[in-house]
């Protein structure tokens, strides 16, 4: 089976006048389809750094990384912006959703901007947030929300247009552990049930 | 989609919305009224010269086209009179007068423009009923419509006018025989008399230089092909000494103090359109810095700068639009219920125009709101930046 995301000798360098600092430094990897990978390290490791990468949100000072065999750092900014729009869910630690939209609308969002919003995408945004358990605040707005919740909200928005890979930032921060499945559970199990 | 995410955010966030459409609203109220007085005042100031029968105004030379300063007699009238291509000459007196009104010992007064005019020549008004002045020396008078708003005087009534002569105050009783609409003059609704009542009433110099001849301030001049009054003041001030002829638009103009009330309105309104741009660009640039992170977590989840900057463009548009049109509405309505007196015209042009800067100056002012949105970097507004 092919990669579905794959680096090849990725680095990114950061130059001050003095310093050199390697947030990543060569590192290749391969993800095919289906596969669920952690990015596991201390703090200023360059985990951001390496997600940054994938998303095509920053650039590699040397090496490739591709997504869906196409690589990042020949594509224009217009270009990478409708690609991540289509085939990339992200999620991030914090600031994850619209504060004027409900939770329903913050994953339709998703829909929308890539035009496939209609009855069943609706649908599907709510199967997905009940789901997640967020069944009985659909309607309500991320300051009703708890950091939990906007979290779940967040990777249901990831999921719901149905991308090539899913590239969560520390995706279980803020999830609160007495009411959730262990973390991992939490951006895993939803992908498989997205792919029904 | 950008208009879903405008609508949506301004709907959640009615009130703070609705205060700046509120703020538009009163400003472009501002906008609409001053302009609208401006208008009104210009006007009153130049309505009976700009509504004149005649293509060329008479002064006498070297008074800079002043009214009260031209003093004119019959001698100069009769020498523009033989010139070829002019058809007819008119002469008119101006003065003020008050109009005093029924009542007990301290009777109501109203000030107008008195204006002395020679029955059936140019300068003469038009009447919209009863009669029209017929006699030289008729005491007789015919009545600015402008005048009727204010108080009822029938056709064939006496009126009392007031003048002051010297350091006496005169009281002259004159008929009303007609009525003609739209004679501002000066600031004033107009009285039309025969121009020998005129000089029998009006308020006198001191020293009268030209003895015992009828002196007016200007004469309207009818040309008998009206489309070469350029060449027939050359023409005129060749063949007639001591004498500056213009056109009418060049006479209102000249009016004391009309280009500095112009020029104060105009700078006034200008202001008030800068006021609507620091307020929508103010209030947008804040709301933008406030959404930094929002707008870089669109970003990266794909949301394109055009979604992102049509969006807020969208709601500078509605926020314009939406408080221009309360703005004009609550003109329309004080404008259908201003009481008579107060000089506001509401020139459907006018009103486009300033309607239009200030939609156009919304967007504009949006434009700093916008370069913050596009210049937003998406890892480093969501606090990912290295």
């Amino acid at each position: 089976m092919a990669n579905a995301l794959e680096t090849k000798s990725i680095s990114k360098i950061y130059r001050t006048d003095a310093t050199e600092v390697r947030a990543v430094d060569n590192v290749s990897i391969g993800v095919k389809a289906g596969e669920f990978v952690a990015l596991v390290g201390p703090s200023g490791s360059g985990k951001t750094t390496m997600l940054a990468m994938l998303a095509g949100l920053l650039r590699p000072s040397r090496g490739e990384a591709l997504v869906e065999d196409q690589e990042l750092s020949q594509m224009k900014e217009s270009e990478l912006t409708r690609f991540r729009l289509r085939h990339i869910g992200f999620t991030l630690q914090a600031n994850n959703l619209v504060s004027y939209l409900t939770a329903q609308e913050n994953v339709e969002l998703m829909l929308r901007l890539n035009r496939k919003f209609d009855r069943r995408g609706r649908k599907r945004a709510r199967e997905l947030l009940e789901r997640l358990g967020l069944g009985e605040r659909l309607n309500s707005l991320p300051s009703q929300l708890s950091g939990g919740q906007q979290q779940r909200v967040a990777i249901a928005r990831a999921l719901v247009h149905d991308p090539s890979i899913v590239l969560a930032d520390e995706p279980t921060a803020s999830l609160d552990t007495e009411r959730s499945p262990p973390p991992a559970w939490i951006p895993s199990v939803p992908i498989k049930w997205s792919r029904r | 989609m950008p208009l879903y995410l405008a609508i949506k955010e301004m709907l959640r966030n009615r009130v703070r919305y609705a205060v700046v459409i509120l703020i538009v609203a009163l400003i472009t109220l501002l906008v609409l009224f001053t302009a609208a007085l401006g208008d009104g005042l210009a006007l009153t100031g130049k309505e009976y010269i700009e509504n004149i029968d005649a293509e060329l105004i008479l002064f006498q030379d070297d008074v800079d086209v002043s009214i009260p300063a031209s003093q004119l007699n019959r001698a100069r009238l009769n020498n523009i009179k033989r010139v070829a291509g002019v058809d007819d000459v008119g002469p008119i007196g101006f003065a003020i007068a008050s109009i005093l009104l029924e009542g007990g010992e301290t009777r109501d007064k109203i000030d107008v423009s008195l204006i002395g005019v020679e029955p059936g020549k140019p300068g003469a008004p038009t009447v919209s009923q009863g009669v029209g002045l017929r006699s030289p020396r008729a005491n007789e008078v015919v009545l600015d419509q402008n005048v009727l708003d204010r108080v009822d005087i029938p056709i064939g009534s006496v009126i009392d006018l007031k003048v002051v002569q010297g350091a006496e105050e005169e009281i002259y009783s004159l008929k009303v025989v007609g009525y003609t609409e739209g004679q501002h003059y000066f600031f004033l609704p107009s009285v039309f008399v025969p121009l020998r009542t005129w000089e029998l009433i009006r308020p006198r110099p001191d020293f009268d230089e030209t003895g015992m001849d009828i002196v007016f301030n200007i004469a309207a001049v009818k040309l008998e092909d009206p489309d070469t009054w350029p060449e027939m003041i050359e023409f005129i001030e060749y063949n007639v000494n001591g004498v500056e002829l213009t056109d009418p638009v060049t006479t209102y103009r000249a009016t004391q103090g009309f280009t500095e009330m112009q020029s104060i309105i105009d700078t006034q309104q200008r202001f008030v359109v800068l006021i609507v741009m620091l307020v929508i660009g103010s209030f947008f640039q804040i709301q933008t810095l406030q959404k930094v992170a929002q707008i870089g977590m669109l970003k990266i989840i794909g949301a394109s700068n055009w979604i992102i900057a049509t969006t807020l463009l969208v709601q500078v548009m509605l926020t314009t639009v939406l408080g221009v049109a309360l703005g004009g509405l609550t003109v329309w309505a004080i404008a259908v219920s201003l009481p008579p007196g107060i000089p506001a015209v509401f020139d459907g042009t006018k009103v486009a125009v300033a309607a239009i800067t200030l939609l156009v100056s919304g967007p504009v002012a949006g434009l700093i709101a916008l370069r913050t949105v596009l210049r937003v970097e998406p890892l480093t507004a969501v606090g990912l930046g290295a």
